[in-house]
């Protein structure tokens, strides 16, 4: 019953992170799979913060052991810094990063930051966008 | 009995309040309906929250001159949407948003710096300023501006921003509804509630639409905290970017 009631809790908590997830403006994002959140874990290879969109490369190695160079992408720093408290040097090659994405509908290795799912840092969570 | 259920119905209502979740609750409720006092003419602050949405879901009377040009807009938000390489939307070159598209696929926040003369409006998106006149007309000679010329006066509780003067160059809103150079805008900004800011928009171009429409936008009241940030256009960062994550490979098969 208990288990039961903690999945629930969690499919609910789950639910209300999804939708909480913001749009980002600059341009569409048709090309991501707005429906379904998927986790990657690797070493970050660079953070560009820049405009119009905060960039994350990451690099993540898959289940045989092949380097996967994922990027990631968030909304703007303006924005990130007013809702989520994000800061150019706030990430840098070699820190260890595991991010909830939107990822792209054809499978390549390109995502869109999920808004208000988990992102942890260096063993720390923070904030993964605006809300 | 009736004792024993009292004193359940107390230990009940202590710990409802008691609870941490409930208290936030009800502290974020009670932040949602604020109801100190305010002054309707007094903007300041800075205001976000806005939604990246088009002004109306509905679409707008265009006429054929407008439709026609409606159809070589191409972008993602366009119908079928596009990606990629075919993308012409004019702000993925950089060049200004105008009005109101700023307001129409920008979520970024919008401040105001008041005096008896002037009211300038102040958008994070691309770092934009407007002035608004509020103690002349409008130029005897027209001009051809991405942002128009703009005067205002307050209607109550209300400060209406006319424009006119614009170039034909900018979209409305982000699926790319076009504008003439006849375009006349009309802005309502009204403070609703001490922390909500409504903008009703009114637009009327004989030239693009048979009759004017409009719609609104809502911006909520920011923390003191937040200041206006630094959002420009850098080309060569916005190729940078959009190189990285277009994917125009990742488009799937768009249905007619």
């Amino acid at each position: 019953m208990k288990t039961k009631l903690l999945q629930v809790a969690s499919t609910l908590v789950v639910g209300l992170l999804l939708a909480t997830v913001p749009v980002i403006a600059h341009h569409g994002a048709i090309a991501y799979d707005d429906a379904k959140v998927v986790t990657i874990s690797g070493t970050v290879a660079s953070f560009q913060f820049i405009n119009p969109h905060c960039i994350v490369n990451v690099d993540v190695k898959d289940s045989s052991g092949n380097m996967q160079k994922w990027t990631v992408e968030a909304p703007p720093p303006s924005m990130m810094k007013h809702s989520a408290g994000w800061y150019r040097d706030m990430m840098k090659a070699g820190d260890q990063i595991t991010v909830d994405l939107h990822i792209a509908k054809n499978g390549s290795d390109v995502g869109k930051i999920a808004g208000s799912g988990n992102m942890i840092l260096n063993g720390k969570h923070i904030q993964a966008a605006s809300e | 009995m009736r004792y024993i259920l009292m004193s359940l119905i107390v230990v009940l209502a202590l710990l409802v309040a008691f609870l941490p979740g409930t208290h936030a609750q009800a502290e974020k409720q009670s932040k949602a309906t604020n109801s100190e006092p305010f002054d309707p003419h007094d903007l300041s602050g800075v205001w976000g929250g806005q939604s990246t949405e088009n002004m109306t879901k509905d679409e707008p009377p265009m006429t054929p001159w407008a439709v026609a040009k409606y159809k070589s807009a191409k972008t993602n938000w366009s119908n079928p949407p596009v990606l990629g390489a075919e993308d012409n939307d004019p702000i993925l070159r950089c060049e200004p948003a105008g009005v109101p598209r700023i307001y129409n696929g920008f979520a970024h926040p919008i401040s105001f710096i008041q005096s008896n003369e002037k009211i300038v409006i102040l958008y994070e998106a691309d770092r934009v300023y407007r002035i608004v006149y509020m103690s002349r007309k409008h130029p005897l000679h027209p001009d051809s501006l991405w942002y128009g010329d703009s005067i205002g006066r307050w209607d109550g509780k209300t400060l209406v921003v006319d424009t006119i003067d614009f170039n034909d160059k900018t979209w409305l809103d982000r699926s790319g509804h076009p504008h003439s150079d006849q375009l006349h805008l009309v802005e309502r900004f009204t403070r609703v509630d001490r922390d909500h800011l409504q903008l009703d928009i009114t637009v009327d171009d004989p030239i693009a639409y048979t009759k004017p429409w409009g719609g609104r936008k809502i911006f909520k009241l920011e923390p003191t905290s937040w200041e206006l940030e630094e959002y420009m256009c850098d080309p060569e960062d916005e190729q940078k970017v959009l190189k990285q994550v277009m994917v125009p490979e990742a488009a799937p098969a768009v249905p007619k």
